[in-house]
């Protein structure tokens, strides 16, 4: 029996598919139909956290956007079918502080926490929201009208996608005081591709593939800065197709936990939510 | 701004304590808390953060001591007048970084000055300013300031290496060549002091027969390789042909090699690079391979490592010297 506490720290930009995830972990783990389980006589006391996603897809409708001082966490006692247990902490939050942090080039003293208690790092990257770069080497050197332009005007406050997530890693490696010149083993780092749906790409493509065609900068930084046991790569799609604030009738009557998939490291769908787990936690 | 730090050198409200090394800038002795005219409160939520010590934009020199402090950068001077192609080359090689490429069997692995990175590739050109050396510390909404651009990149075994290159105006180069210790020379004469290799730019369009200006071009390009060749010593030198798309006449590239050849240098390489990737991307793939050539030289350069007489020289510990034996 495992009786150490994995601390997840889920990191995800606004609208990256945090509060949809989680409430389909839930509930995948609540039905107790799945690998991992809810431990039977340790539900959780307090499910607010959960309470509005869960209503929402039960449903058919998209969970409305995380309130931006919400602040909470939750911690889930499951066992999987062979009674190891697994407990994780799973915080709740905007994720315009996400930005924040890459923004402002600091963190408070609530994410230093969060930062320096928790083991696993799961990143959220949506690539279907990725902008595509327009620059010197795929365009061409703007026209002098542009240059102009851009000299006229105040710096780019928003710098690329790519260096983004980059400088979002770097900071907090920085704050946990990750040593940095051997590979890091920990924390384990997981990439989700969220909204797996939208990506339009063929059904075998490969997680870390299409990261590496989609953002090379953070595939090449990722790669070389952490250990590969210690590094996964995963898609998600959890609520399996684009819900909106009027009710999906299918989602009523087949039950959310029967729509959302992973991607596993080879291409393979599973349905299974809970079998993302032992990959956040590096087992 | 909520205080400051008694150190000169220290920049508490972007970049964190950087004297005594406190993780909570309030916790350290020597940060001075500012009095404040809004409400306390408000006062100590901006204490309580804590920052990282790099503002992302262009390392100014004492922004340096973060990253010198734990290795040897290796610091690249991008040299030439000015419009000769040097920040777009720079801003060339981090787009193609950007998007995946290596540089030989490098490849990037994080980098302090994003914020700077992402500035030249946006701006191309100099926000006008006066300045005539490196700033000491640049803040992270700065703009493009003369700067240090850093990456680190790692090879295939995970050996990492920081390369720095040096961010500065045309006309710093060009006051250095006419009187080295002019004034506005200050920046490139620092250049030529601290760097440990050296790209020179020679602009195609310049040289073309139908420019008429190319003759100045010429003797510009001349004397700017005169003051770096000047104690080079064992630094690797580069002549970078940029906007190669553009061709010139042999004979005048012939003219600024043999001014070359004079010199003994240790290490000389040339690379056609251009904005435009060129046939097999030949231009693009120059911009990278300039880099790891000079990658290469350095790694020569590197001292023998010295063979030890012993008795036992499988062991470096227990050896026993035995030329007095």
């Amino acid at each position: 029996m495992n009786k150490s506490i994995d601390n997840i720290l889920i990191i995800g930009g606004p609208n990256a598919g945090k509060t949809h995830f989680g409430g389909q972990l839930y509930g995948r783990l609540n039905s107790r139909q799945f690998e991992y389980k809810i431990a039977s006589n340790n539900r959780p006391t307090d499910l607010t956290i959960f309470e509005d996603v869960l209503t929402k897809l039960a449903e058919g409708k998209r969970a409305g956007h995380t309130e931006s001082s919400a602040n909470r966490t939750i911690q889930l006692k499951s066992e999987d079918n062979n009674g190891n247990s697994v407990i994780f902490s799973f915080p709740d939050y905007a994720g315009e502080q996400v930005k924040m942090i890459v923004d402002n080039r600091r963190v408070n003293d609530l994410w230093k926490e969060y930062i320096d208690t928790s083991n696993s790092w799961i990143l959220f990257v949506r690539l279907d929201e990725i902008e595509v770069l327009e620059d010197l080497v795929n365009r061409g050197i703007p026209s002098p009208d542009e240059i102009q332009k851009r000299q006229s005007s105040t710096p780019p406050v928003k710098i690329s996608d790519a260096a983004h997530f980059v400088e979002l890693l770097q900071t907090l490696i920085y704050i946990k005081g990750v040593p940095s010149l051997r590979k890091i083993s920990q924390p384990n780092l997981t990439i989700i591709l969220s909204c797996w749906d939208l990506l339009e790409i063929k059904e075998t493509a490969i997680p870390s593939q299409i990261l590496k065609e989609r953002l090379p900068f953070l595939w090449d930084f990722v790669s070389n800065n952490w250990d590969e046991n210690s590094l996964s790569i995963l898609g998600l799609s959890s609520t399996e197709k684009t819900l909106t604030d009027n009710p999906d009738d299918d989602y009523i009557d087949r039950t959310p936990i029967d729509f959302g998939f992973i991607i596993n490291e080879k291409g393979k769908a599973e349905k299974d939510l809970t079998l993302s787990i032992p990959r956040f936690i590096g087992k | 701004m909520a205080g400051r730090c008694k150190e000169p050198s220290c920049f508490p409200d972007e970049i964190g304590c950087n004297v005594e090394g406190c993780s909570n800038v309030k916790d350290c002795k020597n940060y001075i808390s500012e009095e404040s005219t809004t409400e306390d409160v408000e006062k100590v939520d901006e204490d309580n953060y804590y920052r990282i010590p790099w503002t992302g934009n262009s390392f100014g020199l004492t922004d340096l001591n973060y990253l010198t402090a734990s290795s040897k950068p290796i610091f690249i001077g991008i040299t030439g007048v000015a419009s000769a192609g040097k920040t777009t080359f720079l801003a060339s090689l981090y787009c193609l970084l950007r998007n995946g490429e290596s540089i030989g069997n490098y490849s990037f692995a994080g980098s302090l000055t994003l914020i700077g990175w992402e500035n030249i590739a946006w701006y191309l050109s100099w926000k006008n300013n006066g300045n005539i050396q490196f700033p000491p510390h640049t803040s992270n909404n700065a703009g493009r300031l003369p700067g240090l651009l850093h990456i680190a990149l790692k090879n295939n075994e995970g050996e990492k290496i920081d390369l720095v290159f040096t961010d500065a105006p045309g006309e710093w180069f060009d006051h250095w060549r006419i009187n080295v210790n002019n004034e506005n020379a200050k920046g490139a004469k620092w250049i030529h002091d601290n760097c440990d290799a050296f790209l020179l730019f020679a602009d195609c369009e310049m040289l073309t027969p139908t420019n008429s200006k190319r003759g100045i071009a010429k003797q510009q390009i001349n004397s700017v390789a005169d003051r770096i060749m000047e104690n080079l010593g064992n630094r690797p030198f580069e002549l970078i042909w940029s906007k190669s798309d553009i061709t010139i006449p042999v004979e005048t590239k012939n003219q600024i090699r043999s001014h070359f050849k004079q010199n003994q240098i240790k290490y000389f390489a040339e690379y056609e690079t251009s904005v435009k990737a060129g046939e097999d991307e030949l231009f693009h793939q120059n911009i990278c391979n300039s880099i790891d050539w000079l990658i290469e030289k350095l790694h020569n350069n590197k001292n023998q490592i010295p063979r030890i007489l012993s008795h036992k020289p499988e062991d470096m510990f227990l050896s026993k010297r035995a030329i007095n034996e």
